[in-house]
């Protein structure tokens, strides 16, 4: 484009100086053309009226001559009468009568003044040349007409000028100033388009090259300009299989090794009406977008799994709130020291690892209902301190750096802790033969790669959580798979595969991403970053209270799986609570209004056949403010929330539940001051 | 007797042959005169007269050429005698140029014979010339004849009277007006063209009998005795102009028969009122 730039503006230049000359030209030729015609006319004119006038007067002194030829020459009066006629336009001329030796006969006593033209006749005598006559005729109207023509010439020349120099040139301008700003608005384009552009000549060599291309080949313009293109724009198909066009998909490798995924377009520039051999390549870096799609198929293979997941934990919350409860009440009925205690506690073990597993999958697939609140790492990380030692043995160092003021998070603290701990035991499982392992929490601000690997990540502050181990560290294969469920690393038996996939389901879900770093041989540190709050108090985190389990209170109880309901019933009636039983929200209904006023508390599975917990709620706080409600499900699907996230001051449990849980979370809910915003939540 | 005879005879024939000898010298003599043409027909008939006394000797009238070129043809000694109807003029004055006047006539005004016109006031004469009269009493048109600027007769009109000289000088700037170059053509144009009015001179009429009808002015007629007594008052002077070398022989003979009282007897019959010789006049 300089050589294009360079080459108009001189165009400009060029033909400005040849108008210019040309206009001068006829400018000058105007002006000398019109003295000079007039000029040329107006004495051609007068030479030739003065001949004639002159023999005219010639003629009239012969006649003289032959009516006395011996003494003519003295008939003064007559002579003189000759030489006084006035010209035929009225003007006089000097006219002298010559004899042979130029004496002066007769002299009119006109004078012609200068500059002057003359003329001068024979006179004959019977074929005798006796004497001459002389016109004189001054030619200084002429002169000072031609003056005037001259400045009429130089005047019409220099408007001529003027209208040629003006609109011709003004034209040119504009066509040449459109042409600049054309050519600068592609010069615009050219630098600044997110897509790589080479321009090539018809043997293939290089002519232009804008910055992405120069960033994608790795060539700067200067160095890549006339070299073969195949020398700087070195392309391979991305699958050898495929067949086509190579520039479909096609993987560029730069000077630097670098490779890019591009697609590539081509076409040829326009020589004025047919195809030069010219053209453009334009290729656009999409390894950024392959990347997101990799994403995208990773996250929609992440759903179908989810949805798998949740459907089942679903059903197996459910049955695991049975198995749990009755093994729990079971152990409390029992004691220690019956021989049956031991079975009956390996089956509530057996459920509780169930419910945890339960738990993962729900989490990795984010279909878990979370109850966000404002936390402070630090103080997460702190509590946890002591039972992480416990995890993670003797073999291993364990360091914590935590950040100074470090700025407050929202998330589910019960979350956030699973997440810790599952790091962690990666971590530990990565030292077989010990090492270092350190948790840092740190306020950052999010960095541009992990901006262009996380579309979904917001640029703002920050708080970052690491784990970090002096392991073994990953390979590149190991690394692509880290995060799907059911991948590990582990000997079989020894991790479930959901671990790291729990982890970024929980963050992502949280409005946060992890990060992963690892080099073989070095060791491996996973980031999670979860955007800052302000102005809100980090919470405290619970701590469990020891409350009084029995209630007097009246609980009006829908569930619509019978097991279910039956041990839910049975915990609440053993604690001392009046319960009536409803297998769907209909029934649920009717009860209420049956026991209105001695109801205290509905506790309502929220996904049942006919009206669901949410509608059953709705009504009968309708009919009675102040109702308390705490929902159960196992399966927290977008009837609670289409986030997945509870609203603020709604009561959840969620299933499956050991029987005390249930009975801390119904005293909770029963003695909190009140509930609001349960009726908007069911407006869905 | 005889030889009385014989001698009578030879003396005779000796003075006869002297005679012839002298008298061609005299008699083979020619006098180049010319000049204004008021002077040529008086002239004409003086040669006549002059070369009946002198056989041999030829009066060579040329063609009128005014006084102007009267004068100076006798200056320069291409004239023997020149005509002129004013007197020299200080530029034309040299040594040996003799100017002698010899008569006098009238300017008149004339018109054809058949023109009823009598007569016109002098101012109304002015009229004429600067075109404000354009027609004679029967409402024919005026045809004015003009004489050439430097005219003797021009500058005559023009001194008349102031009114006069603008008059004049007018009348050259009426279109299609005749000018007469000399006397002739003046009077041939008048006495030809119906309604023409021009000046010429009684001597002109009289002497060459042209059939023109001189117009009296203020009630005045011009006649010989209107002229002789002073009453017609427009009279000029003619002269004779001679170079002192040639007034010797027939040239001085002639120039002396001019004044010689048969001379003014043809003179005054030609219309011309002869004056009486005084002393020569030298340029």
């Amino acid at each position: 484009m300089t050589a294009f730039s360079r080459s108009g503006e001189a165009s400009v230049h060029d033909v400005s100086r040849v108008l210019t000359l040309l206009g001068a030209t006829i400018a000058l030729v105007m002006a000398v053309s019109i003295p000079s015609t007039y000029y040329y006319f107006s004495i051609g004119a007068a030479r030739q009226s003065l001949r004639l006038e002159t023999v005219h007067i010639a003629r009239d002194i012969e006649n003289i001559v032959v009516a006395n030829p011996e003494m003519w020459e003295y008939e003064y009066v007559r002579l003189a009468d000759i030489v006084v006629q006035p010209t035929f336009d009225g003007t006089l001329d000097e006219r002298i009568i010559l004899d042979r030796k130029g004496k002066v006969i007769v002299h009119s006593m006109e004078r012609a003044a200068s500059p002057s033209i003359t003329a001068t006749i024979p006179i004959f005598d019977s074929g005798r040349h006796i004497a001459s006559v002389l016109g004189r005729r001054s030619v200084r109207k002429i002169v000072l007409g031609t003056s005037l023509m001259a400045l009429l010439g130089g005047l019409i020349g220099g408007l001529a000028y003027v209208i040629f120099m003006y609109y011709p040139i003004r034209m040119l301008n504009k066509v040449f100033n459109d042409l600049i700003r054309a050519k600068n608005k592609f010069e615009a384009t050219f630098r600044t388009i997110g897509e790589g552009i080479i321009a090539i000549d018809s043997n293939r060599r290089i002519t232009n090259l804008n910055p992405e291309g120069e960033r994608l080949v790795g060539w700067k313009l200067d160095e890549a300009l006339g070299k073969p293109l195949e020398d700087v724009y070195c392309l391979s198909r991305e699958d050898e299989s495929l067949e086509g066009n190579p520039g479909d998909h096609a993987i560029l490798r730069s000077r630097d090794g670098d490779e890019y995924c591009i697609v590539e377009n081509q076409s040829q520039i326009l020589d004025g009406e047919r195809l030069s051999a010219e053209k453009l390549i334009v290729f656009a870096d999409i390894t950024a977008r392959r990347k997101m799609e990799e994403q995208l198929r990773q996250s929609q293979k992440m759903e179908a799994v989810g949805r798998l997941a949740g459907g089942i934990a679903h059903d197996f919350n459910n049955l695991l709130t049975v198995i749990t409860g009755y093994s729990e009440l079971l152990l409390g009925q029992l004691g220690e020291r019956s021989p049956q205690y031991k079975e009956v506690e390996e089956i509530k073990r057996a459920g509780d690892r169930a419910r945890s597993l339960t738990q993962q999958l729900l989490a990795f697939s984010r279909k878990q209902l979370l109850q966000p609140q404002v936390l402070d790492l630090n103080k997460v990380v702190s509590l946890m301190e002591n039972m992480l030692r416990r995890v993670i043995g003797e073999d291993v160092e364990f360091r914590t750096i935590l950040g100074t003021d470090l700025e407050r998070v929202k998330a589910d603290p019960g979350q956030v802790e699973q997440v810790i701990a599952n790091l962690v035991v990666n971590a530990r499982d990565a030292m077989p033969d010990g090492g270092v392992l350190t948790i840092e929490t740190a306020n950052v601000g999010l960095g541009e790669e992990s901006l262009r690997d996380h579309p979904s990540a917001v640029d703002v502050p920050h708080v970052c959580l690491s784990v970090s181990d002096t392991g073994m560290g990953m390979s590149a294969d190991v690394k692509a798979h880290l995060f799907e469920p059911f991948f590990t690393t582990k000997e079989k038996g020894k991790g479930t595969g959901l671990g790291l996939s729990t982890v970024h389901g929980i963050i992502n879900q949280s409005g946060g991403h992890v990060r992963l770093d690892s080099k073989v041989g070095v060791g491996t540190t996973i980031r999670i970053y979860l955007p800052q709050v302000e102005g809100e108090e980090a919470m405290k985190l619970p701590d469990v209270p020891d409350v009084d389990l029995y209630g007097r209170e009246t609980v009006l109880l829908a569930e619509d799986e019978d097991i279910v309901r039956k041990i839910v019933a049975r915990v609440l009636v053993e604690k001392g609570y009046q319960v009536f039983l409803a297998s769907d929200g209909s029934e649920g209904l009717r009860l209420f209004e049956e026991h209105k006023e001695s109801v205290d508390l509905l506790i309502t599975d929220v996904v049942m056949p006919g009206m669901g917990g949410r509608e059953l709620a709705t009504r009968v706080k309708a009919a009675k403010p102040g109702l308390k409600v705490l929902y159960m499900s196992g399966y927290t699907d977008e009837a609670i929330n289409p986030h997945g996230v509870l609203e603020e001051g709604l009561s959840f449990i969620q299933k499956p539940f050991a029987p005390d849980e249930l009975l801390r979370k119904v005293r909770e809910v029963l003695e909190k001051a009140g509930q609001v915003g349960d009726g908007e939540a069911g407006s869905r | 007797m005889v030889m009385r005879d014989s001698v009578i005879r030879y003396l005779i024939a000796a003075i006869g042959v002297i005679a012839v000898l002298h008298g061609s010298a005299i008699a083979g003599e020619v006098i180049r005169c010319s000049g204004t043409g008021t002077s040529i027909g008086g002239m004409t008939s003086l040669a006549a007269e002059f070369e009946k006394k002198h056989p041999g000797t030829r009066i060579h009238l040329f063609p009128s050429m005014g006084s102007t070129g009267g004068i100076r043809a006798t200056k320069d000694g291409k004239l023997d005698v020149g005509f002129s109807a004013r007197p020299l003029k200080d530029v034309e004055k040299a040594p040996g140029l003799i100017e002698e006047p010899y008569a006098e006539t009238a300017v008149v005004f004339g018109t054809r014979l058949s023109n009823p016109a009598e007569g016109f006031r002098l101012s109304e004469i002015e009229e004429i010339y600067n075109a404000r009269r354009t027609t004679w009493a029967d409402g024919s048109p005026i045809r004015l004849a003009l004489r050439p600027h430097s005219d003797s007769y021009t500058d005559f009109l023009k001194h008349i009277e102031s009114g006069m000289k603008t008059a004049v000088e007018a009348s050259y700037n009426v279109p299609g007006v005749f000018i007469g170059t000399t006397d002739r053509d003046a009077a041939r144009y008048i006495e030809r063209t119906p309604g023409a009015f021009g000046v010429t001179t009684y001597a002109v009429v009289t002497s060459e009998k042209r059939k023109i009808k001189m117009l009296a002015v203020d009630g005045v007629t011009p006649t010989m005795e209107s002229i002789s007594s002073g009453k017609y008052p427009y009279r000029i002077t003619l002269y004779l102009v001679y170079r002192k070398e040639s007034y010797t022989g027939r040239t001085k003979e002639f120039v002396d028969f001019v004044f010689s009282r048969e001379a003014q007897q043809i003179l005054l019959k030609n219309g011309f009122f002869p004056l009486k010789r005084s002393r020569q006049r030298m340029g």
